[in-house]
């Protein structure tokens, strides 16, 4: 199984359930960026309905066999549950738990549904302005080189700088922005 | 192993002589000095010049956005999945080969392996068991 069949599993899973899904990680950042690869599949998933983390999973589980142990991110302490495909090649999927930040609730909201020939599905994306502000909240090295082909690819001009910076306000990570900003050459 | 090799302006007899468990390419025309040492002189690197290295990054750069700023959304996701399909691979294919392995299957053991720990190194304090206690 590839990872865009991976992807179209997961997607497959959160629609049969019910549940309000949104792609994000590398899948997101290709979209908007420079192609990269990756080992993961990574999606937020609404908890508007209770249990509907639990149901996904138990719908992957003959696939994809899950971390029972669920992990915070110390960051905003939001849920995240971590499987590996079970079968070849192995492939991670993380589950995010949609909850109360602020940020995390309105990228939800923003987010755009978006038809992919590769997953052969219609789902649901981040928009880039919420990547970047996402990618320089996290601010590991691999977030920032994130953030800045997205910046560099979509061209500041045709993004909402305003509500970038608003977030990056909110977040404290101006000066990220700034510097990522600044390490991109003309083009 | 002998043997007329041009170089940018040098162009000498050269040969290979081993420097302890270490092959380095000597030149039998020139003074008897490794080629690298002759050609470092002649060549500086660029790693010896930031600016031109910094510019050098940047153009490399440069190139990979104007690329992308070329492709569709559609498209960067399709080589994304690509690059991803076949970096996978080329894991298997380096574990086989790493470890002389004739099981593909014990590659892919090696390659979950692997891919475990550099999880655990990416997310090294990045997560946590247990929520902080509200106080």
């Amino acid at each position: 199984m590839t990872v865009e069949e991976l992807a179209a599993l997961v997607v497959d899973a959160c629609e049969a359930e019910g549940v309000m899904h949104m792609v994000t990680g590398a899948i997101a950042y290709n979209m908007y960026g420079i192609p990269r690869s990756t080992k993961d599949v990574d999606v937020v998933i609404s908890m508007s309905d209770p249990g509907s983390m639990e149901r996904v999973v138990a719908r992957l589980a003959p696939l994809v066999e899950f971390d029972p142990q669920i992990q915070f991110d110390t960051l905003t302490w939001g849920r995240r549950l971590v499987g590996v495909t079970r079968f070849n090649p192995p492939c991670k999927v993380e589950l995010f738990e949609l909850f109360d930040d602020l940020f995390v609730q309105e990228q939800f909201l923003r987010r755009r549904r978006m038809r992919s020939a590769q997953i052969n599905r219609t789902t649901w994306l981040p928009t880039p302005e919420d990547v970047v502000v996402q990618k320089l909240r996290w601010g590991r090295s691999k977030d920032l080189d994130d953030a800045r082909d997205v910046l560099a690819v979509q061209g500041p001009e045709s993004l909402d700088m305003a509500y970038i910076e608003g977030w990056c306000g909110r977040h404290g990570t101006t000066d990220r922005l700034r510097t990522v900003l600044d390490s991109i050459p003309p083009l | 192993m002998t043997g007329r090799v041009p170089f940018g302006r040098i162009v000498g007899v050269f040969d290979f002589r081993m420097r302890g468990r270490n092959p380095i390419l000597v030149c039998d025309q020139l003074p008897r000095r490794p080629l690298s040492a002759t050609l470092h002189r002649s060549m500086p690197s660029i790693h010896d010049d930031p600016a031109a290295l910094k510019a050098l990054q940047d153009a490399i750069y440069r190139d990979k956005v104007l690329r992308a700023r070329r492709m569709t959304e559609q498209e960067r996701f399709a080589e994304g999945v690509e690059l991803s399909n076949s970096m996978i691979l080329r894991l298997h294919d380096g574990a086989m080969w790493q470890l002389n392995l004739s099981d593909p299957e014990a590659g892919w053991r090696e390659v979950r392996r692997r891919l475990q720990r550099l999880g655990q190194v990416h997310d090294q304090g990045r997560y946590s068991n247990q929520r902080p206690s509200k106080s």
